[in-house]
């Protein structure tokens, strides 16, 4: 028997469900993360932002399902208020719980960035293997979850933990040296969980400068280490702030570092959140607090950008 | 102060004529860059007189741009020497050098002011900050550009951020400018002006300049000398008329300009002619300087059309001239390019000539005589 094949073999998509969508087709592609987005993350951010206007009504216990009006124990329904908001930026408290979160930020960006540069240079500057050791390297805690990390830190930073047998073994400490629950271990944990990025961020802005602008700056009689100050480092530089932004950003919202490995004089902002909504019982404090934490970083990336882009008219 | 530095740029003498009695800039011994058994450049050697404009033309892939990089220190030769000014650069770094290289992107520093850009050598090099003012002044002057220093490169056309790579180097006085393909970015129109200003400016400020391109026209319009390249083995030096007229093999006659080439044996050879016959007959006479050729040699003869010409009548002459068939038309607008062929084909040859009247004199199909004067063909080696 013979067979025969047809020669033809063409897949009419002609009538898909795509295709009777006609240009609207992409709003389906984009849908599910849409609705995700609005339902899981605008929806519940808006609700919060009402929460945080209600009049609260203090630490009066665990009043979950109480009497209808009384607002479930948490906050008084149908009130509006910016008391909660003017408390943060006026309770001398709050104030400095704010205080020393914008002075965290600050610190573990300005160390994040000086240990990022340097090591994303090197890796800019080293041929194609070590370069993809090296970024494994990079990435490999960020395989690792978060809490897993920051424990692993504890143990490591604690009076008996490797850091310290160290010292001791090297003789440079006769008992071992406070480092867990400090101000020190706070910031080595959020610098450990920021500086992956900020290597990235900057090893891809240095593979994207033109190579022959070395080369000319060279040529033209400059040293190695002139051509990098006076062409790749300024040039790198809208990319490392990009970068910078991100550690900022990050740092305003510590949170897992302060929670585990800090002290009561590391508390910030985030930390602030849980402790007045399920301490205090203050959910309209609660939601207020993470508010201004969305205000603060707002305001800063906005303040950033402005005064980058003045100082940057060569890039338009 | 701004006149000092002027005259600072401008110390040529008009001695043009006589490259040899200048001193010697650039000497390149053997130089090779070898990838394995691949030789990239292999033992070319050449050199290039002060204020002299050289091309390194060829290819792409020829070793070109190869050997302007090591020139430049950009790239470390294989083997071989690099001398400039006497002083051998094997071991020096390319910022040691006192070069000036043009790139084909222009390289020119986004974030620079065009001033700053212009600056950028003299600040390397330590110079007072009312001298380099004056001298940034002067070079722009000069390309043009005084009334955009305060410009950023993202804020200039094209031609302008060509002409700020090249006052960039020329700033700080270079002993060689390289320039790599400096025009090719440019579209045509303007690639002709810079053309123009680019030798002009070479000539005023009498720097030694070492040119690389692939485009034959910009060779022989701007050269002192020429120097061709293919596969890494140089060619052929010579001035740009030198090298049109008399190319030494078929690869450097096609390469600069349309050629006929056909294959032939040489019969009887005069005071500075070699007579040939080519294969379907057709006999003609070579001019043959050096006189390296004897009777029984198989050569190749190479013609350039626009020495041939044709016409209805059978010409006066028997040698250097056939009759033949138009089987090919292409106007140019201000010339046309005929190609005729022999009856049986055997001989196929290229034609152009300028068509004042605006049309073509011959149309295809029509029957022509194609002769030209003895001696303006010439042999090449293959």
């Amino acid at each position: 028997m013979a067979i025969s094949y047809s020669s033809r073999v063409s897949v009419d998509f002609r009538g898909s469900l795509l295709d009777r969508a006609g240009p609207y087709y992409k709003y389906f592609l984009l849908a599910p993360l849409l609705i995700t987005i609005l339902a899981f993350f605008v929806g519940p951010l808006i609700w919060l932002f009402r929460v945080s206007l209600y009049v609260s009504r203090g630490a009066s216990g665990f009043g979950i399902g109480g009497a209808k009006g009384e607002g479930g124990g948490y906050y008084i329904e149908g009130t509006w208020t910016l008391n909660n908001y003017i408390r943060i930026f006026t309770d001398g408290y709050f104030l400095s719980v704010l205080g020393f979160t914008i002075e965290l930020a600050l610190i573990i960006s300005i160390v994040a960035m000086l240990i990022a540069y340097p090591f994303a240079y090197y890796i800019y500057k080293s041929g194609p293997r070590l370069k993809a050791a090296l970024l494994v390297l990079v990435l490999l805690p960020k395989l690792s979850n978060m809490l897993v990390l920051v424990y692993g830190l504890e143990i490591v930073l604690s009076n008996n933990g490797l850091v310290n047998n160290a010292l001791a073994a090297l003789h440079l400490v006769s008992e071992p040296v406070k480092l867990v629950y400090t101000l020190f271990s706070v910031i080595v944990g959020e610098v450990l969980l920021i500086v992956p990025y900020t290597v990235l961020v900057i090893t891809a802005t240095l593979h994207g400068l033109d190579p022959t602008l070395r080369e000319a700056a060279k040529g033209m009689g400059a040293s190695p280490a002139k051509a990098f100050w006076l062409v790749t480092f300024p040039l790198s530089l809208p990319g490392a702030s990009m970068a910078l932004l991100i550690t900022v950003v990050w740092g305003l919202g510590a949170f897992v570092s302060p929670a585990l490995l800090g002290n009561p004089n590391t508390e910030t902002m985030a930390l602030e959140v849980p402790k007045q909504t399920f301490e205090d019982v203050n959910w309209a404090m609660g939601s207020a607090i993470a508010f201004a934490i969305l205000a603060l970083m707002t305001g800063f990336v906005l303040i950033y950008n402005w005064a980058l882009s003045s100082h940057m008219a060569w890039r338009s | 102060m701004i006149q000092a530095s002027v005259s600072q740029l401008t110390p040529r003498g008009k001695m043009q004529d006589y490259p040899h009695s200048r001193p010697v800039a650039l000497e390149v011994c053997n130089l090779c860059k070898r990838f394995g058994d691949l030789y990239v450049v292999n033992h070319v050697s050449f050199e290039v007189t002060e204020g002299e404009f050289v091309f390194l033309i060829g290819p792409s892939g020829c070793g070109k741009t190869t050997t302007l990089r090591m020139i430049g220190g950009y790239e470390t030769p294989s083997s071989g020497d690099i001398l400039i000014r006497g002083r051998s650069m094997n071991r020096v770094p390319l910022d040691k050098r006192n070069i000036g290289m043009v790139f084909q992107n222009y390289a020119l520093f986004p974030h620079m002011t065009v001033r700053r850009n212009v600056e950028f050598g003299l600040r390397i090099r330590k110079m007072p900050r009312a001298e380099r003012r004056d001298r940034v002044d002067a070079t722009l002057e000069l390309v043009k550009l005084r009334d955009f220093a305060d410009r950023y490169p993202v804020q200039l056309s094209g031609g302008q951020r060509q002409r700020v790579a090249l006052a960039r180097v020329i700033a700080y006085e270079p002993d060689i400018l390289l320039l790599d393909e400096p025009l090719a970015n440019l579209d045509k129109r303007l690639r002709d002006v810079m053309r123009v200003e680019l030798k002009k400016l070479q000539e005023k400020v009498g720097i030694t300049t070492l040119y690389v391109t692939h485009d034959q026209e910009e060779a022989l319009t701007m050269a002192d000398r020429i120097i061709v390249l293919d596969q890494g083995n140089l060619l052929q030096v010579g001035s740009p008329k030198q090298v049109y007229n008399c190319p030494k093999t078929a690869f450097v006659a096609t390469f600069l300009g349309e050629t006929s080439s056909f294959r032939g044996q040489v019969d009887s050879i005069s005071s500075d002619l070699a007579h040939i016959t080519i294969e379907g007959g057709l006999r003609a006479s070579l001019l043959h300087l050096g006189g390296s050729l004897t009777v029984g040699d198989t050569l190749v003869a190479s013609i350039r059309p626009e020495r041939v010409r044709l016409s209805r009548q059978p010409p006066q002459q028997q040698d250097n001239a056939f009759a033949g068939i138009v089987d090919f038309v292409s106007y140019a607008g201000a010339y046309v390019v005929y190609i005729v062929r022999s009856p049986d084909r055997s001989i196929v040859i290229r034609a152009s000539e300028p068509i004042p009247s605006g049309y073509p004199s011959f149309g295809e199909g029509d029957k022509v005589f194609a002769f030209w004067e003895p001696g303006h063909a010439v042999y090449v080696r293959e």
